[in-house]
């Protein structure tokens, strides 16, 4: 995970990105413990207040807990739940945009799904 | 739990180095105080500390007013440039007298990171290079265990392997356990991502005070061929700009939100420094 | 406790320097006495209280500085300072009129065996004539008790005369620096010399004839003395703290 601190994405959102990223991809599998707010601070020479923030967003949707006295786990089905997140996000952001764009340049419903099937055989 | 900072001045002769000063210091929070040379940081950090007198106004600490007062003062603790450890005294001994004065002052840790930075605990603090000097003082800051630690220029001196193992252990130490840390310095860079609030000080007042977060969504900045970026920022509040050949940075205050970002252009984030390099010039 | 803390400190790093200082002394007396034995002369060192004074009103100057700075790193008030320094003046003094004790006890015993003489200060001015050099005076023993508390307070108050003057020149701007100690050394000699000569030229040794009675009373007897004494000290005491409550930490880089 490399932050950016150029980046017009605010840190705390980076972080909750990259580790979202990394379950995603299996590197934290469910149930298996991610690095804690003082290791992600001290790693990247961050305040933790923006650690823990960024790390709150995960633990607000349910995607890791923490274990008393022990740390921050990944939550079962959290996997799923990130998909699905993305999924919508992927919706909102190119989805929706595909299709009015689609819209004003007068492509059809037929055409858009001929396009589809194109770019897939790419 | 907080230091208040209330409409203090200072004056020496006939020059007001610090003008009618409000400020409060919370707890468990890390502070940027930032400012030009001769600025007034340093004055007023000593102020705080009762190392001078301020000539109006006064310092409270979680409540008690902190001029002259040993309770008050138990709780903080000023790393700056002065040395004022006794000449022949060994840093081992140093350390064993300032857990007399700070009960709370944790040897082990102190000598961790001694061995951390390889600071030699049997040399004289005289006989330390600039860089030393600055590594044992620093370390006697992160032992010392005060509600309140000021560090005047923590790293003046020091290379950069050291600043990295620095920023590192107080962020560990923050992080495991939390303390109001104010860190006054000119590597702004380097010591954005650590802080939370932003306070810079320009001739004597405070002409900023507000979070890390606020001060750079102030404004953003665009990058791209000069011909683009003149275009994009024409009607809007520049700061200031860079330019390279044809290529031209410009430093915006306002904010993008729901604008199409034109072709050939980039935008990123404002930058600390450059906002605070053009806030403080004259 | 605060004051707790700078009082250990100040006496540890006072003590340390006065056994120094003690070990040289003791080597002194025994010195002195090697010398007298193998001449086989009539030799004698005495006053050994006044290397002591000197080193008391010295250690005073010196502590002054040092200490401040220390107190000021670790969140001391300059009033708690203030405090521990003048407990700190009492318990040297009194650690070092007991190490005196120590001397002259020793020095008298090599004067009763030997053929050495010699004399503290007490027997000096209390005990003997200006004239009678060579005579061996011992003092009894509970003479001693009397030599420990005179010498106290004698070292208490050069301590604190010590301190006042270090705090003042601190205080004082460079220039000054240079015109009080001149202005003071002037002072000393219209004082002493000046104002007798007009006095017994002019005014027929009226304000001598005042004066001289006074300090015979002063050195008549130790007890006098002391009194005298410990005014100064206290007077000496309130100077310094008038200038300590608003010293700013000057020095910058050391």
């Amino acid at each position: 995970m490399n932050l950016d601190f150029n980046s017009e994405k605010p840190i705390f959102v980076q972080i909750a990105d990259g580790l979202e990223d990394a379950i995603l991809t299996g590197a934290f599998e469910e149930g298996s413990q991610i690095p804690s707010i003082t290791e992600i601070s001290v790693t990247y020479k961050i305040n933790p207040a923006t650690a823990l923030k960024g790390i709150n967003i995960l633990t607000d949707g349910g995607i890791v807990y923490k274990k008393r006295g022990v740390g921050m786990f990944v939550a079962e089905g959290a996997k799923e739940k990130l998909m699905e997140k993305r999924r919508n996000v992927f919706y909102e952001n190119y989805v929706k945009e595909l299709l009015a764009e689609a819209k004003r340049l007068g492509v059809t419903k037929k055409e858009l799904i001929m396009m589809l099937e194109k770019g897939e055989s790419l | 739990m907080s230091i208040e900072i209330k409409d203090v001045s200072k004056d020496f002769k006939n020059v007001r180095a610090l003008n009618m000063i409000n400020l409060t210091f919370e707890e468990n929070k890390i502070y940027g105080l930032l400012g030009r040379n001769g600025a007034g940081k340093s004055t007023l950090l000593k102020i705080i500390s009762n190392r001078i007198f301020s000539t109006s106004g006064e310092v409270i600490v979680d409540g008690e007013i902190a001029r002259e007062n040993d309770k008050a003062l138990g709780k903080i603790y000023l790393m700056n440039e002065s040395n004022l450890y006794p000449p022949k005294m060994k840093i081992k001994n140093i350390f064993k007298w300032t857990k007399e004065f700070y009960p709370n002052f944790d040897t082990e840790y102190a000598l961790k990171l001694s061995r951390a930075f390889n600071l030699n605990v049997n040399k004289y603090p005289r006989a330390l290079s600039t860089g030393y000097t600055s590594i044992f003082k620093i370390i006697i800051a992160l032992s010392v265990n005060t509600p309140y630690v000021f560090l005047d220029e923590p790293v003046l001196g020091l290379d950069a392997n050291h600043r990295d193992i620095f920023y590192k252990f107080l962020i560990e130490k923050y992080a495991e356990k939390p303390f109001c840390c104010v860190i006054s310095t000119h590597l702004i860079e380097e010591v954005s991502s650590v802080i939370e609030d932003v306070i810079i000080v320009k001739n004597g007042e405070i002409i900023r005070n507000q979070t890390r977060d606020s001060i750079l969504r102030t404004g953003f900045t665009v990058s791209g061929s000069a011909a683009a970026v003149d275009e994009f920022i024409k009607g809007r509040n520049v700061i200031g700009t860079d330019s390279i050949g044809g290529l031209k940075t410009a430093y915006v205050i306002g904010s993008m939100s729901g604008e199409n970002i034109p072709d050939g252009i980039e935008i990123s984030a404002m930058d600390l420094q450059k906002l605070f390099v053009q806030l403080t010039n004259s | 406790m605060k004051l707790k803390s700078i009082y250990k400190y100040l006496v540890c790093q006072s003590g340390k320097s006065y056994l120094i200082f003690f070990g040289v002394i003791l080597a002194i007396v025994h010195i002195g006495l090697l010398i007298t034995v193998s001449l086989d002369s009539n030799g004698g060192i005495g006053g050994m209280e006044m290397a002591t004074l000197t080193y008391m009103l010295v250690s005073g100057v010196l502590i002054y500085r040092e200490s401040l700075m220390v107190s000021m790193q670790n969140g001391i008030s300059r009033k708690t300072f203030f405090i521990g320094s003048i407990l700190t003046f009492i318990t040297i003094s009194i650690i070092a009129s007991a190490g005196d004790v120590v001397i002259n006890l020793l020095g008298n015993t090599y004067e009763k065996n030997c053929n050495m003489v010699y004399d503290s200060m007490y027997e000096q001015f209390f005990m003997k004539g200006i004239y009678d050099e060579n005579v061996m005076v011992t003092p009894a023993l509970s003479e001693y008790f009397k030599i420990f508390l005179l010498d106290s307070v004698m070292y208490i108050t050069v301590s604190t005369i010590g301190l006042a003057v270090s705090v003042i020149y601190y205080r004082l701007s460079k220039a000054m620096k240079i015109i009080v100690p001149i202005a003071f050394i002037f002072i000393c000699q219209i004082l002493s010399v000046v104002i007798p000569y007009i006095d017994y030229n002019f005014f027929d040794s009226k304000i001598m004839n005042k004066v001289i009675p006074c300090m015979k009373w002063i050195v008549e007897s130790n007890y006098h003395l002391m009194a005298v004494i410990s005014c100064a000290a206290v007077l000496f005491i309130f100077i310094s703290y008038l200038f300590i409550r608003r010293v700013p930490l000057n020095d910058s880089k050391k």
